[in-house]
């Protein structure tokens, strides 16, 4: 994992990037992490759950003794994320990433500019229902910010837009909710 | 009473009691195959064997004939699927009982996965892993998926929507060809019977079926205590599990972690039952899970309760937990537990099913069971036990909860 300002990552206090700095460091296995970050396996594995379904972190290596299998969890390689933002606002980058396609997040991280880059993010869910109308909302709120482009003076931002089906574990595929 | 037991040639184990007084007997077919031996992208096949092999509508032949038979007399036969076992079983009057071994030994010997029936059955589960997903039942798929991860004991039995609709007639085949084999067999028959008379019979019925030849039902647990909630936006209610992993089967801890659970949540006298129903009106019901499989355990307290209430109710079950912890148990408490337990398995054990499926999964784990050694085992657990038990297994940092509700797993990760 790339990331341009380690001392500032070290300052964030979420899980999630506590997690992400350990893996950066080092492959382990939830029981290894626990102690180091003093998060309880249970509270541990909900955010490990999370960051593998953002491929973020996958499942490095199995160990086995006897008939229990532990699994040592890693970064998956080339997985680039920048966060900067403090507080609400980088756990929600996190959340942003596991939903931009591979392209987007590259973008997004080689083109920010050093020491400035805020992002500011909002995760709501929506039902099913209500999609038309806020997809229609969404296109002219870009249609209306395309007209604002000014090429010409330097540094610009580039919005994301996001819409994808919240797949919970016991939900089945055509009863998944819709998460924005 | 004899429990009589021999070992056709071909592996499958045959296990006899005569029970003296009775007109009926039931015969049972176990398989050491179930939701532990399924690959993810197969999750749930080994319940949809069960439903294709017991769909009549393909029977052909003597099948056929045997399945006419047996049910213009009333025989009632079903079939069930666990996590680590398969079962068909009938129970007939005793003149019936050779058509009744004659058609276990056909169901799976002539098991033919038709596109026809396949598809069927496709929809008939489909249907019910509806009826499942809106059940209090999912709160115990979330718990197994909560401490074992989507591996082995932690796969729902009856599959995942996405999976089922993929299984394919070739695959029930292979599985059938692979794993339900005589050797990955028991066959239990209680009742009134002869045990010469049915080791003949079984023989009859069975000798065909070759072994594999290879060892089955031995499986991985990957245990990763978690929080898990699946979103139920809008629920008023919330269906909660709050516990840790528990002892396989056979630990020397078994009888202690089954105690402390009764000492929680026994209804009236449970300690977790009078706090939240007698003596806060949280909760309306409250039950203890206490199970023991064959490499892992689980160990938890499933109640439901308002949304508003979910975190005084995990606060309360885990200082309860802590309590225990600190201070124990009483000899009261303990005595109370134990006569309850011991009721509860001779209630079990007179119940000819029940004994049954106990004696089929005793024998395919190479043991033989007895609610007497069970309760005696039972018995001679102390205060002190329960308590050693509750440190080891009920620390803080072991506590997972799996919850259906509003609720956010984070608000859940504060409260553990």
């Amino acid at each position: 994992m790339e990331h341009a300002e380690a001392a500032s990552l070290d300052e964030l206090s979420q899980p999630e990037q506590r997690i992400l700095m350990a893996l950066d460091r080092r492959a382990a296995a939830v029981m290894d992490m626990s102690a180091e970050l003093d998060l309880s396996p249970a509270v541990l594995t909900m955010y490990l759950r999370r960051l593998q379904s953002a491929n973020l972190v996958q499942v490095c290596e199995q160990r086995f003794l006897g008939n229990q299998v532990q699994k040592v969890y890693g970064l998956v390689p080339g997985s680039r994320v920048l966060i900067r933002a403090k507080g609400g606002v980088a756990t929600k980058m996190l959340q942003f990433c596991s939903v931009l396609t591979n392209d987007v997040r590259e973008h997004i991280d080689d083109k920010a500019p050093p020491g400035s880059f805020t992002a500011g993010m909002t995760i709501v869910r929506i039902p099913r229902a209500a999609l038309p109308e806020v997809m229609e909302r969404i296109n002219q709120l870009v249609n209306a910010l395309e007209v604002m482009e000014d090429k010409e003076h330097g540094e610009s931002f580039t919005i994301s837009v996001a819409i994808y089906p919240r797949i919970d574990s016991q939900d089945s595929g055509s009863e998944g909710r819709s998460e924005a | 009473m004899w429990l009589h037991s021999a070992v056709l040639d071909n592996g499958l184990k045959v296990l006899v009691q005569d029970l003296p007084g009775q007109r009926t007997v039931t015969a049972l077919l176990m398989f050491n195959r179930g939701a532990k031996d399924e690959e993810v992208s197969e999750n749930g096949i080994s319940h949809y064997v069960e439903h294709v092999a017991f769909n009549t509508s393909h029977h052909t032949g003597e099948l056929k004939r045997l399945a006419q038979q047996l049910l213009t007399r009333g025989a009632q036969q079903n079939a069930d699927t666990t996590k680590e076992f398969t079962t068909y079983y009938m129970t007939v009057m005793e003149e019936q009982l050779p058509a009744a071994i004659r058609m276990l030994g056909l169901l799976l010997q002539e098991f033919s996965a038709l596109p026809q029936v396949v598809e069927n059955e496709r929809q008939v589960i489909l249907r019910e892993l509806s009826m499942h997903h809106h059940s209090a039942k999912r709160i115990f798929d979330l718990f197994a998926e909560c401490l074992w991860g989507t591996y082995t004991l932690g796969l729902p039995v009856i599959g995942r929507e996405e999976t089922v609709r993929r299984i394919t007639a070739e695959q029930l085949s292979a599985v059938v060809e692979r794993d339900y084999t005589a050797d990955n067999a028991v066959l239990v028959v209680l009742g009134k019977c002869d045990h010469r008379r049915v080791y003949d019979l079984a023989d009859q019925a069975f000798s065909r079926w070759r072994p594999s030849g290879q060892r089955k039902g031995e499986y991985l647990v990957s245990q990763t205590p978690s929080i898990l909630v699946h979103h139920e936006p809008g629920a008023q209610n919330a269906l909660l599990c709050i516990g840790a992993p528990g002892v396989p089967h056979g630990h020397l801890s078994a009888s202690a972690l089954d105690l402390l659970n009764s000492i929680l949540a026994a209804p009236g006298e449970g300690r977790l039952f009078r706090i939240l129903r007698e003596e806060r009106g949280l909760v309306y019901q409250l039950t203890g899970l206490s199970t023991h499989y064959r490499h892992a355990g689980a160990f938890g307290m499933v109640t439901n309760c308002a949304t508003r209430d979910v975190k005084t109710v995990i606060r309360l079950i885990v200082q309860e937990f802590d309590r225990v912890r600190r201070y124990g148990v009483t000899e009261e408490e303990l005595e109370s537990a134990k006569a309850r337990l011991a009721l509860e398995r001779y209630l079990e054990a007179e119940n000819v099913m029940s004994l049954a499926k106990r004696l089929a999964s005793a024998a395919l784990f190479g043991e033989t069971y007895t609610v007497q050694d069970l309760n005696r085992q039972m018995q001679a657990t102390s205060p002190q036990e329960v308590q050693s038990a509750a440190s080891e297994y009920l620390k803080r940092r072991a506590v997972s909860v799996a919850g259906v509700g509003t609720m956010e797993e984070e608000e859940i990760a504060a409260l553990i």
